[in-house]
């Protein structure tokens, strides 16, 4: 008998403003939202300071500002002032105890938790800003996460000569616990009092907890001959609290094989390979990971459900979920053809692998006509297929002494296609889902340009006419113009391109990534395009090629303070995805060892170290690594850092 | 210790094994099925309550907060709000841009809001029947229930056609009254005609479950709320008496208030001259922030967009209560605005929400007793509001177009900022009416301003600053840019429509 315990724990502390979304205190979005003529302090007509009667300068919160440039903001002077912590404590721990009954046949009860203890806590002070109004606020949450995962799993394993077997089967048990509590007050009466205590008026309080669970029951037989061939066979049944109960229960099973080819005597012979191994695999796996239209997860999917939703202190509930008694498991059919090669003493290494997946009764928010008045529902919509390659190549091509050089490649390619919909088309945002199509194809309206003879924006229409003839048209007025296939946010390859080198005490490393083709819809990019009608906000410098009777010819619309919605979704802010990033670099210097000996260490080095260093990118001021739909939302782009360091090593 | 460990490890793993199916059976704490909630008649008006606080309080921006967004488009649609442009929120509905605008999110929001109402109401009257209870409950549910889809469809009847006394076979929206599921197909749109057939039945039959009703407040829909809703249903589809009598029906044990009253912000429900309305509380604020466009005089009012036409001033007699509230606003950025300060927020931030008052009820009769040649009832019903307000009381000419001229301006100044400017305009196949604040000579009109550090200064006057439709073209009757569009998810998600 055996028994084992692993035990983690960790903290963070986290402080710091809101930095991606929509909101107004995200500090990007204001930075690129409210033009640099907007002064930090308020100013008197002629430029000198405005002065409290202290003689300290006043906070400029732009009362008088549209709303566009963030009027009644001003978070230079609010920040410092506000609140936004979080804290969180991590504990998790494995625990199993193994019996032998016999040298072959093990039994091992194991298990794993995972404990998060969440607390936020979000302040707006009392002094200044919209805050002063209500006297500040002050909002506490906490959550509490566990979720842990027994199994008990019973093993056979025996050697017979060159046969070897391995047997396996078990159960395993998952259970995810949550549990959140929230509550709001306000009206401080004195400022630097952080505690809902110091507050006087209760806003809210709220609070649920959340259980999901999965049970399943897995077997699976391994052999293998001379450790040349190998074979394996895997079943399970996995049984998810979120499906009705005659749903509930999904099958799965896979088998594979791989050969390696090396341990042949006909390729030792050769005196070529190091190592060639061939692989393939096939098996499903299920997947019961369903979302709601809000992107939460959905932990109940198939009761009619309403939710409480209490009006001035009396109960009340609201249909929330239609019920969905025939959702089940989604399938995932995955094979695998892979190739592992090395060559010349290991110095160079690489493996090349085939992927098809295969996601049957694929899970999906069906989105319903709105008059029917409830909510896009969970269902199994019908399959797609992603197919791809995965090339890696690990090479060394200089290794002396001093001098020790690796270049590393890889590369993949990924194809999605739709194979079986229940209904000709789904429309979901951005994208038209169709048999033959894949779930990254833009479907929006074309852009044909701007009218040169009055400067309104043009979209393209596709109608039928009474003869039953296409014809092709324009339209100014949006709402009119005809959605269209208009390519794949999905990339042809993507890849990187790493090396390092060590020269004698100097060290040296970079990281290229890249990736070809795929569009990017860039609708953060049509906040500073607008066409005069959102007065105050800032404006990209292509607005100064707007239509003007001087200027007929351009891709810019003329300037109105009416919006002519020319920055809704079209063709024309979708973008090439194509670039390279300089991901990472670094150089190094390690100290010769008798200079710092003395002082106790085993090794010092010097180093700097720049991440996102070049950016080889054509569209200005969106960063190209995006969500793989292709679509934008203020995301926090990524940060040139750039590091000089000292490591010593004790 | 070996020992003990190694039990606990034991026990452990045969409390492991036992976990099974049962564990599988999980239910969320913050929703309740569907059985649960039809039990009993008294769970079963937890929805009437639910759906009633998400009506109102539930929103997809700050700008599309409940019913509310209804009505602020309304206003911010017609001739007597100069929505300020440059501030969040209802600039291009105001512009026409929006409504119009099929993929915009607005028209998106109203549709799928009074579509949920109506299919909560639906599951309602659907299963009311079947709960346990006393009978008493159970009329009070289902009249409620079928008053509210009532109010849904008189919503949609009132802002996707024109009115029903142009063309009351034109179609508008889909009807349903049985609940939907996930297998319910969309339905075609609706003749005018139809809905209002449902509207009315609906509304009879509440008046009836209602009769023995008391209300607790003034949140929940009561025999005058019904008749307050039938009154408005008749006034659209041109029956005349019908109307004025559900008017006298609604408005009796709602005086109308005092004078002073008026200037207290419209932020109170428990105003005597309040019908309906929704009350707001700390905790419960969603609905308040219609006051960040609404109110224009306080200084935590967000946005302060809601502007009067400086030509609505004029309406008005100097001697008016209601003539108290304009002033000319003098703060940076904003001199030379005409500020109608009618909507005032409550200490911190939350104000109540009015639906119905009686004024309104008043204004229905007497234009109701006016259309049905009964000129000086009419004249006598006007009276008694005026005078409420101080106003000169009307002695002009008796002749029908006047006296209904007069009463629809009284609308006007009554009503302004409750949301019945589009829906009057459409209703009476009227027309959008903006003008540029400026004297004869096409000369900015100059008006007189204090700035906060007490400075009088002259400056321009400012009012509208849209006047035409997007294409350019001027303000007619029956424009399509009055009518609220169907949203794209609709058509491109019902192929019945």
């Amino acid at each position: 008998m055996n028994v084992g315990v692993n035990l983690s724990y960790t903290n963070s502390i986290q402080q710091a403003p809101t930095s991606s979304d929509s909101n107004t205190s995200n500090v990007i979005q204001a930075a690129r939202s409210v033009p640099s003529f907007y002064p930090y302090y308020e100013r008197n007509p002629d430029g000198s300071y405005v002065l409290d009667g202290a003689g300290n300068r006043i906070y400029d919160f732009g009362k008088y500002r549209p709303t566009n440039a963030l009027q009644n903001q001003n978070l230079a002077a609010t920040l410092p002032l506000d609140k936004n912590e979080n804290k969180e404590d991590n504990f998790s721990g494995k625990g199993f105890m193994d019996f032998t009954f016999l040298p072959e046949l093990k039994f091992r009860t194991s298990f794993s938790v995972d404990l998060v203890n969440y607390n936020g806590h979000y302040y707006s002070n009392p002094l200044i800003g919209q805050g002063s109004e209500i006297g500040g606020s002050v909002t506490k949450s906490n959550s509490r996460t566990l979720s842990y995962t027994t199994s008990n799993i019973l093993t056979f394993d025996k050697k017979f000569g060159k046969h070897h077997f391995n047997v396996l089967a078990g159960q395993e048990f998952y259970k995810y616990d949550y549990q959140t509590i929230s509550g709001t007050r306000s009206q401080f009466s004195l400022p630097y009092y952080y505690e809902p205590d110091a507050a006087a008026l209760l806003g809210s309080f709220s609070g649920n907890s959340d259980k999901v669970s999965l049970l399943s029951y897995l077997g699976k037989v391994e052999y293998d001959f001379n450790n040349t061939y190998f074979l394996s066979a895997s079943g399970r049944a996995d049984g998810s609290s979120r499906f009705f109960k005659d749903n509930r229960w999904g099958k799965f099973w896979s088998v594979g094989g791989s050969w390696k080819i090396s341990n042949e005597e006909f390729i030792k012979n050769l005196n070529f390979f190091n190592q060639l191994t061939l692989r393939a695999s096939y098996g499903g796996q299920g997947n019961d990971k369903l979302l709601q239209p809000n992107k939460l997860p959905l932990y109940y999917a198939y009761q009619e459900l309403y939710k409480f939703y209490n009006n001035l202190g009396e109960p009340g509930a609201v249909l929330e979920k239609a019920s969905t008694n025939e959702l089940k498991w989604e399938t995932n059919l995955n094979l695998n053809v892979g190739l592992e090669f090395a060559i010349l003493n290991n110095r160079v290494k690489g493996n090349i692998e085939y992927f098809e997946r295969k996601s049957q009764d694929l899970l999906f928010n069906m989105p319903v006509a709105p008059s029917l008045g409830i909510n896009d529902f969970p269902a199994n919509i019908g399959t797609i297929k992603n197919t791809g390659f995965e090339f890696s190549l690990f090479t060394t091509p200089i290794k002396t002494d001093d001098f020790h050089w690796n270049l590393d490649l890889n590369l993949s390619t990924l194809n999605n296609k739709i194979t079986k919909l229940p209904k000709g088309s789904i429309l979901t945002g951005t994208k038209l889902l169709q048999v033959g199509g894949s779930v990254y194809d833009f479907y929006i309206p074309e852009w044909a340009g701007v009218d040169a003879s009055n400067g309104r924006p043009l979209w393209k229409t596709i109608s039928t006419d009474a003869n039953g003839n296409t014809v092709e048209g324009t339209t100014s007025e949006y709402a009119k113009a005809t959605r269209t296939l208009q390519g794949s946010a999905l990339p042809k390859v993507t890849g990187g391109l790493s090396t390092s080198i060590t020269y004698k005490n100097f060290d040296f490393s970079g990281l290229l990534t890249f990736k070809i083709g795929g569009k990017i819809l860039d609708t953060d990019y049509t906040s500073i395009m607008h066409n005069g009608s959102a007065g105050g906000r800032a404006w990209s410098v292509e607005m100064l090629n707007r239509w003007t009777p001087e200027n007929p010819n351009t891709d810019v619309p003329a300037l109105s303070t009416i919006t002519n919605n020319w920055t809704s979704n079209s063709s024309r802010f979708l973008y090439s995805g194509t670039y390279a990033r300089l991901k990472n670099v670094s150089l190094g210097y390690t100290l010769p060892s008798d200079y710092f000996e003395k002082l106790g260490l085993k090794k010092f080095r010097i180093y700097v170290q720049a991440e996102n260093l070049l950016t080889f990118y054509k569209h200005k001021g969106m960063d190209p690594e995006q969500a793989l739909d292709g679509t934008t939302y203020y995301r926090y782009p990524a940060m040139r850092t750039i590091t000089f360091g000292l490591q010593a090593t004790l | 210790m070996k020992k003990l460990k190694y039990l606990s490890f034991a026990l452990l793993a045969a409390w492991v094994l036992t976990s099974c199916e049962s564990d599988l059976a999980t239910a969320p704490t913050d929703q309740a099925n569907d059985v649960e909630v039809f039990k009993t008649a008294e769970s079963a008006e937890t929805v009437i309550n639910g759906t009633w606080a998400r009506f109102n309080d539930d929103g997809t921006t700050y700008a599309n907060i409940g019913y509310s967004t209804v009505l602020r488009a309304s206003d911010a649609m017609g001739s007597d709000v100069a929505v300020l442009t440059n501030k969040y929120g209802f600039s291009s509905t105001y512009t026409f841009t929006e409504m119009v605008n099929s993929t915009a999110s607005r028209p998106l929001f109203i549709w799928s809001m009074l579509y949920s109402t109506i299919n909560n109401m639906n599951n309602v009257i659907a299963r009311i029947d079947g709960t346990e209870g006393s009978q008493e409950k159970k009329n009070q549910v289902k009249g409620q229930a079928k008053a509210l889809r009532a109010f849904c469809y008189l919503n949609l009847a009132s802002f996707y056609q024109f009115s029903y006394l142009k063309d009351k076979t034109a179609l508008t929206a889909p009807i349903y009254t049985e609940p939907s599921t996930i297998t319910t197909v969309g339905k075609k749109r609706a003749s005018l005609e139809e809905i209002y057939a449902l509207v009315k039945s609906d509304l009879t039959d509440a008046d009836n479950l209602l009769k023995d009703y008391t209300r607790n407040n003034k949140d929940k829909i009561n025999r005058s709320v019904v008749n307050g809703i039938l009154a408005r249903t008749y006034l659209n589809t041109g029956e005349w008496s019908k109307a004025a009598a559900a008017a006298k029906i609604a408005r009796e044990g709602y005086p109308l208030m005092a004078p002073e009253k008026y200037k207290d912000g419209f932020n109170d429900i428990n105003n005597a001259e309040w019908i309906w309305g929704h009350g707001q509380t700390q905790e419960q604020s969603g609905a308040s922030y219609a006051f960040h466009y609404l109110d224009v005089s306080s200084s935590g009012s967000y946005y302060y967009s809601f502007m009067a036409d400086p030509y609505f001033k004029g309406l008005f007699d100097t001697n008016d209560i209601r003539y108290q509230l304009f002033s000319w606003d003098g703060l940076k950025g904003r001199e030379g605005l005409l500020r109608y300060a009618k909507f005032k927020f409550k200490s911190g931030l939350i104000a109540d929400i009015v639906y119905m008052r009686a004024a309104e009820m008043y204004l229905i009769e007497a234009e109701a007793e006016a259309r049905n040649g009964n000129v000086s009832q009419a004249v006598t019903v006007l009276n008694q509001l005026k005078s409420a307000r101080n106003a000169n009381v009307y002695s002009g000419s008796l002749a029908q177009n006047d006296v209904v001229k007069e009463i629809l301006i009284e609308r006007r100044k009554e009503l302004f900022g409750e949301g019945f400017s589009l829906s009057d305009i459409i209703r009476t196949q009227g027309t959008v009416v903006r003008k540029r604040f400026v004297d004869a000579n096409g000369e900015p009109v100059k008006v007189q301003v204090t700035t906060p550090d007490g400075t009088v200064k002259t400056v321009d006057g400012r009012g509208h600053t849209n006047f035409a439709f997007p294409d350019q073209t001027g303000f007619v009757p029956n424009s399509r840019y009055y009518l609220f569009s169907i949203p794209q998810k609709e058509s491109e998600n019902n192929p019945n429509l």
